[in-house]
């Protein structure tokens, strides 16, 4: 199968939604001429001209808020945020308006609005251009939030996401623009709230989400060297989230490790590991365990930055403890 | 001192930088602080202070200049002469050094950096040959990294006038590999990349490249000892207190095991799913010793000496006259009733076993089955001349022959017969053994 970049994939998938239904319009900063900083978005303003992709003005709540008034009459804009870490100037038009429109209208109005934006860190990119922010929205009902871990997933998530009446969030890993993965030539998409299983196992279960289900398959890796055989499960999908596939891995091997780059406290990792622990306590074997960004800004040292956020080396140690019934947190 | 003069990463997706203007000219003297040059990104245009005092020389970029980030473009020295390609430099030997003159000229192509702390990268290949014109866009070569492989285009419409690294190359980012010409070459260069000019990620790193590896051989570190999966390190459990997993916890609840039998073998906690088996065993183990005697029970011995001669004087004539009777009823209705009006008594005697239900009326004491209340162990006859059988189900009580007496020692725990009920029971059996007349009332 042909290879593809991811930043080719999202491109593909925009093109094909925009040609199938001329409802489809791209929103936000450079997004026409300048394809985006990281070029994603490359020859869409040729096809398909500045009135189905504009180029906005430098203000988030402002193109933000035309996305939802024109979700809320009958478009289904793509609204490009350039950094996942400026959700914070977007929140009121996300989180108070298109997440509840429908809701409070007693289902007379949809939002069928996709954001799409960006996270990762090791970019050098420092503390403001560097968060992992998807817990946040994540927490709001009434948002889906997508995390795909590769070209495959981010070229079927978003047109899934496109065609869905309700809003999604879609966060790219800006580290994975550039990373090619095999996609098929003809249409596909990926339902939501399907997790997929990567890697088979038997002993510890590794859930990832985004790029850590990269650092969870070197961790695998790793530890298939060691005689230990991990399991690694990409939820895909955080809202919803396929609690079956999840805790069906658990109860199987009764070890679970829960990687996410978002900060670890009140984060996804926190989330997903306590739905285990209430569904497969009786069959857990070891604490199932966490490990996300450290509690700390994003640190622009390199040398800082890269310990900052999950290793496969962290995950590697991690896992040995558990399957080796070393004594963790019994004080 | 010398500082090199590099193309700054000025925007968050910068991968070049124009060049705008140089503020100052090769040769003349600069001071730390001052605008050396101008550069426009997509986003802006930013003026560029020089980083130490000297004089700006080894000016490799004109104005126009579109220059990868990075790239060094100016050196700053102490003096106003090009440095000699030997002299040391504060960071590596720059360009200047390692390109010969022999080298066409052109605009120089980079490792890039593509990865998350990436160093190097290794050329998987080239897909233009020596001489070949090249578009801008055009795919150059294809670079594998620790996450991906990478395509890498050309940047600049030209001639492939040179290639300074083989397939298989793991080159530092930051170095010339390339080199794109204006103007065909008649005779391009074709070479594998040499790093005898720039010191490659090796043990022996200055100390600048080695603060940057720093994280990475930190957290490797951990793995490097590889430890066989049997020396898990396990600490003692609190006071009596049994850790283990809610897995282990269901499997024994299923099963019906206790985990404390498992504890009390002294295996090492906490327990998970893999100490079943051993649990199994102790679990049988405990039950073949006794489920009432836990280990660490307190264990009650009493012993009582009588002489047998009217002992075996009555067995005698009860044998003789009381058709069901015989020496083992005797003894069991004795042993019962020192117990209680009626209870279960089993003797064991030269391998056989037999149980009573044992009543005040000798004719009443018959075969039963069932858990005794009381075991008796008749060594009576036997060489065995004291013994002191640990409790089972029930209180033991053994009777040997010493000497002119009989030995009766009983055994039991707090849970089968306190302390004082058990000397109040032996005592009552021990006068009926010596004086079976007792017996009748």
């Amino acid at each position: 199968m042909r290879k593809i970049t991811l930043s080719k994939a999202v491109n593909e998938a925009l093109a094909e939604e925009m040609r199938h239904d001329e409802t489809v319009i791209i929103l936000g900063e450079d997004v026409a001429e300048a394809g985006t900083p990281f070029k994603v978005l490359s020859g869409l303003v040729e096809e398909f001209g500045t009135e189905r992709v504009i180029d906005t003005p430098i203000s988030e709540p402002g193109f933000m808020g035309i996305g939802v008034g024109a979700a809320m009459t009958g478009m289904r804009p793509v609204v490009d945020l350039m950094f996942g870490d400026f959700i914070f100037l977007i929140m009121d038009q996300l989180c108070n308006q298109a997440a509840k429109t429908h809701y409070m209208s007693g289902g007379k109005l949809n939002v069928p609005l996709v954001l799409r934006t960006n996270m990762g860190a090791t970019r050098r990119s420092a503390a403001q251009h560097s968060q992992s922010l998807h817990a946040i929205v994540a927490h709001i009902p009434g948002l889906k939030v997508a995390m795909p871990s590769s070209a495959y997933e981010a070229k079927g998530l978003l047109k899934t996401a496109i065609r869905d009446d309700n809003p999604v969030v879609i966060f790219e890993d800006k580290l994975m623009y550039q990373d090619s993965a095999e996609v098929p030539e003809e249409e596909y998409s990926i339902p939501f709230g399907e997790a997929c299983i990567k890697r088979e196992g038997t002993d510890i279960t590794l859930i990832g989400t985004s790029s850590m289900v990269q650092v969870c398959e070197k961790a695998a890796e790793m530890l298939q060297a060691e005689g230990i055989s991990a399991e690694v499960i990409d939820p895909r999908t955080i809202v919803p989230l396929d609690e079956k596939t999840l805790v069906e891995s658990a109860k199987k091997t009764g070890r679970v490790i829960v990687v996410d780059e978002g900060h670890q406290s009140f984060g996804v990792t926190s989330e997903i590991a306590s739905r285990i622990n209430e569904q497969a306590f009786y069959h857990l074997d070891a604490p199932t365990t966490r490990i996300g960004a450290m509690d700390v800004p994003i640190p622009f040292s390199p040398a800082l930055e890269d310990i900052t956020v999950p290793t496969p080396e962290r995950v590697f140690e991690q896992a040995k403890k558990l399957v080796s019934g070393e004594l963790i947190n019994a004080a | 001192m010398r500082h090199d003069i590099i193309m700054p990463a000025l925007g968050m997706a910068q991968d070049t930088g124009t060049l705008l203007a140089w503020h100052k000219s090769e040769g003349e003297a600069v001071t730390q602080g001052e605008t050396l040059f101008e550069v426009e990104t997509d986003k802006s245009t930013m003026e560029v202070e020089a980083p130490a005092s000297g004089f700006l020389v080894s000016v490799s970029a004109r104005d126009g200049d579109e220059i990868p980030v990075g790239q060094v473009i100016a050196i700053i020295s102490d003096t106003a002469d090009a440095p000699a390609p030997g002299e040391t430099a504060d960071k590596e030997p720059v360009e200047a050094a390692q390109k010969p003159d022999s080298l066409p000229t052109g605009k120089p192509i980079i490792m890039p950096v593509l990865g998350m702390s990436q160093d190097s990268g290794v050329l998987v290949g080239w897909n233009k040959e020596p001489g070949d014109a090249v578009k801008q866009h055009d795919i150059l070569f294809e670079v594998e990294t620790d996450k991906s492989v990478v395509e890498v285009p050309a940047g600049v419409d030209g001639y492939l006038a040179a290639r300074l690294a083989a397939a298989g190359d793991d080159v530092p980012t930051g170095e010339t590999i390339a080199i794109i010409s204006e103007d065909p070459v008649s005779d391009p260069v074709d070479r594998a990349y040499s790093s005898s000019a720039v010191p490659t990620a090796s043990a022996d790193q200055p100390s600048v490249e080695v603060s940057e590896k720093a994280p990475a051989t930190t957290v490797a570190e951990p793995a490097a000892p590889k430890q066989p999966e049997v020396s898990r390190r396990r600490e003692p459990a609190p006071e009596g207190k049994v850790l283990a997993s809610p897995k282990l916890k269901r499997l024994a609840h299923q099963a019906g095991y206790d985990l404390a039998h498992l504890a009390a073998t002294g295996h090492p906690q906490p327990f998970h799913a893999r100490d079943f088996e051993a649990l199994r065993q102790a679990h049988e183990k405990a039950g073949k010793r006794s489920e009432f005697a836990a280990p660490g029970a307190v264990i009650t011995r009493l012993s009582a000496r009588v002489s047998p001669v009217a002992l075996d004087a009555f067995l005698d004539w009860a044998t003789g006259h009381i058709e069901s009777a015989s020496d083992a009823s005797v003894i069991a209705a004795f042993a019962g009733a020192s117990l209680a009006d009626q209870a279960t008594v089993r003797i064991n005697r030269r391998g056989t076993s037999e149980t009573y239900s044992a009543r005040q009326r000798l004719s009443e004491t018959v075969a039963t089955e069932g858990e005794p209340d009381v075991i008796i162990h008749d060594l009576r006859g036997t060489f065995i001349s004291s013994a002191e059988l640990p409790p089972e189900s029930a209180p033991v009580i053994a009777i040997v022959s010493s000497g002119d007496e009989l030995m009766l020692t009983l055994t039991c725990t707090n849970a089968l017969l306190a302390g004082k009920d058990a000397a109040v029971v032996l005592d009552n059996f021990a006068g009926r053994m010596a004086d079976p007349i007792r017996h009748l009332f």
